[in-house]
């Protein structure tokens, strides 16, 4: 073997070699999976981010009412991730322990990272605070879900969802679909609502977001929570069913869009035969993805048989 | 002698400190911050018309003298008729109204701040770079007497240059045909065999696939230098798809298959960005034009095509498309820096691809 061909077999190996301390292609990513369900007395509150902006640190802002907080919840969805990267989260100027790396991870390090901020979070003003070593990258927002009980409130059953579903041609994935697997009361429902935060959207490319087949909104991820966030939250009440519920993200034109969270949360009139369940919460999901794209790979084998055509031809032509 | 001196030091001292006591203007210090964004990368008191988001606006006031204010009511005055929304912040209370945000602060004792934030939408357009002044009055009382502070901060909003991404198109090709039929009666110009469309597709694949995971893969090991894992290759191969084909249009060629491939596996929006790649090309190609059909046949002529890259590649992405795209102004130094580091990474592989692509051809039967 000649040195050249010895240092192009060594390029190949480094390109294909699975990397350690970087970030690399994650893959599709995971499904919204149900991570907390319920049925309390009060309401669960959702939202917080304004966009990717490199800020370090990160400050978000929730108001949460009175009440006890019973399950709270911080989605903070990151660009770029890399192995050595920290992501430090404070509630309340408390820290939240977290795991050392992401929950799921997609596509070119879209991650999705998860504090329990149970104990951290209260009724009132809360301050939410992500630091972090990310070179080129950093959060797109500080998601927060909590469920604040309180007897004087409506009976209120709720279902959380979350992932990180890489949706675009290079996962081949064009939809995201969640299943609400339970049957829901429909008497007495005085509200529904569906909120969703979703990444990397952009104003122009139309994605789809339905409800029991029941179109939502064209666009809707276009980027209007903030740079590649969308934060939202529609009324289904007239949509929902006992049975069969779902929600449907389509990519339409969209590029890529990552659908990271979806909360159905139905409120009833007093009086209902809804029994309380209290707070059920789930081990949400993990996926690192990993690995070389199979197109690499592909392009790499199109190269080694192209120059072997291109060495024969003109082998072939040679006078 | 010793006592002169420290009369020195002491009239120096005073007149340091002398300026900095009459420049004071009450006790009351008003910063405004637009947008609220890393101000490292992106370009301080620049909004980009047409964004589909709300841009972030922080006045902070502080205390800066010895006595407590009470009762601070800050007025913001909005520009241009900008949209305004009120994100959860611990300053309660805050409000807008007709183009006016107001918030109460009741008490800011000596060296506190309060912060007040709130969004605005920038114009859908504007035609030209158009001044943006945003307006603080701030009304409160130091010991039981009324006092008030103004503060005027200029920003602009500058137009999105959407014309850029299909102007540069359509002027990349004319200047490419322009170019060709200028040419048209010498040798260089001579028809793709089967053999350069390999060539170059197979160097486009190579690029659009495998370097631009590579880049992605890998950027972070660099730092702020993870750019050259991309714009070595680029150049690179660059100069390996010309040196080998040796034909005018090699680059635009190159250049819009590595875009059409991008487009099939990655996704890019390939209207979005063809101008993008098209300039790049464009510029490889004329240089090779204006040099007398030098193919990268010198190290000189090769350096330049990866210098000529860079500068138009990132140049354009960073001062045209960027915000015209993206809706982005980045900082200028650090616009400025990626193109510099472009051309380094020019450079690098403009040296490398020259001395690979004199081998790669020799090699060949």
């Amino acid at each position: 073997m000649t040195r050249g061909a010895a240092a192009i077999a060594l390029a190949l190996l480094l390109l294909l070699a699975p990397p350690a301390a970087a970030g690399e292609w994650r893959g599709a990513g995971s499904p919204l999976a149900l991570v907390a369900e319920g049925t309390v007395h009060g309401t669960v509150l959702t939202g917080g981010g304004h966009g990717y902006t490199s800020e370090n640190p990160y400050a978000e802002y929730a108001e949460l009412p009175a009440g006890t907080v019973t399950f709270a919840r911080l989605s903070v969805p990151v660009w770029n991730y890399n192995e050595a990267d920290t992501l430090d989260v404070l509630v309340n100027g408390q820290a939240l322990p977290w795991e050392g790396a992401p929950r799921i991870v997609s596509a070119w390090g879209v991650a999705s990272y998860l504090f329990d901020a149970s104990g951290a979070a209260r009724p009132g003003t809360n301050a939410l605070e992500a630091r972090y070593v990310n070179e080129n990258g950093g959060p797109y927002g500080l998601y927060l879900t909590a469920v604040v009980e309180n007897q004087t409130m409506p009976l209120t059953r709720f279902f959380v969802y979350e992932g990180n579903a890489a949706l675009g041609p290079a996962t081949r994935l064009d939809r995201e679909v969640v299943e609400v697997d339970a049957v829901v009361e429909t008497e007495g429902l005085v509200n529904a609502t569906l909120a969703t935060m979703q990444i990397a959207g952009t104003a122009g490319e139309r994605d789809r977001l339905l409800f029991n087949d029941h179109l939502l909104g064209e666009d809707v991820g276009r980027a209007k929570t903030g740079p590649y966030l969308d934060v939202d939250t529609f009324d289904v009440t007239p949509y929902v069913n006992a049975t069969g519920n779902r929600v449907v993200f389509e990519r339409g034109d969209e590029t890529y869009i990552h659908p990271f969270a979806a909360a159905l949360v139905l409120t009833y009139a007093d009086g209902t035969g809804v029994p309380g369940t209290g707070v059920t919460v789930h081990e949400p999901g993990r996926s690192g993805g990993g690995g070389v794209p199979l197109p690499v790979v592909g392009v790499l084998l199109l190269c080694v048989a192209g120059a072997g055509y291109l060495f024969f031809d003109r082998r072939r032509r040679r006078p | 002698m010793r006592g002169a001196t420290a009369a020195l030091l002491l009239l120096l001292a005073a007149a340091l400190l002398v300026p900095a006591a009459l420049a004071a203007d009450g006790p009351l210090a008003i910063t405004v911050e637009v947008p609220v964004k890393n101000q490292q990368i992106y370009a301080a008191d620049t909004l980009v018309a047409g964004t589909s988001w709300d841009e972030r606006v922080r006045v902070t006031v502080s205390n800066t003298g010895g006595t407590p204010i009470s009762d601070l009511e800050v007025r913001v005055g909005v520009p241009l008729g900008m949209p305004v929304s009120v994100p959860q912040q611990p300053l309660p209370g805050v409000t807008a109204e007709n183009g006016t945000v107001r918030a109460m602060v009741p008490s800011l004792g000596p060296g506190e701040s309060a912060n007040l934030t709130f969004g605005v939408r920038p114009p859908a357009s504007v035609e030209y770079r158009t001044p943006a002044v945003f307006e603080v009055t701030a009304t409160y009382l130091v010991d039981g007497a009324g006092q008030t502070t103004t503060a005027s901060h200029e920003t602009a909003v500058v137009p999105p240059l959407s014309w850029v991404t299909y102007g540069t198109i359509g002027s990349s090709l004319l200047v490419l045909v322009a170019a060709v039929l200028f040419f048209r009666r010498s040798t260089v110009l001579t028809r793709f065999s089967t053999s350069d469309l390999v060539t170059i597709a197979l160097i486009a694949a190579l690029l659009g696939v495998v370097f631009r995971w590579f880049w992605q893969t890998f950027n972070d090991l660099l730092g702020p230098f993870g750019g050259l894992l991309f714009t070595v290759p680029t150049a690179v191969l660059v100069v390996l798809a010309v040196h080998l084909v040796r034909k005018p249009g090699t680059a635009t060629l190159l250049f819009f298959v590595q875009e059409l491939v991008a487009m099939v596996v990655w996704g890019t929006n390939i209207l979005l960005w063809l101008g993008w790649y098209l300039m790049e090309g464009v510029a490889v190609d004329l240089l090779c034009l204006v040099l007398g059909g030098d193919y990268a046949d010198r190290r000189a002529t090769a350096v330049g095509i990866g210098i000529i890259r860079g500068v138009v590649s990132y140049g354009a992405f960073y001062f045209l498309f960027a915000p015209a795209v993206w809706h982005i102004a980045y900082a200028p130094w650090y616009g400025f820096l990626q193109v510099g580091l472009a051309v380094l990474g020019g450079v690098i592989g403009g040296w490398i691809g020259y001395s690979t692509a004199v081998k790669v051809r020799g090699a060949m039967p």
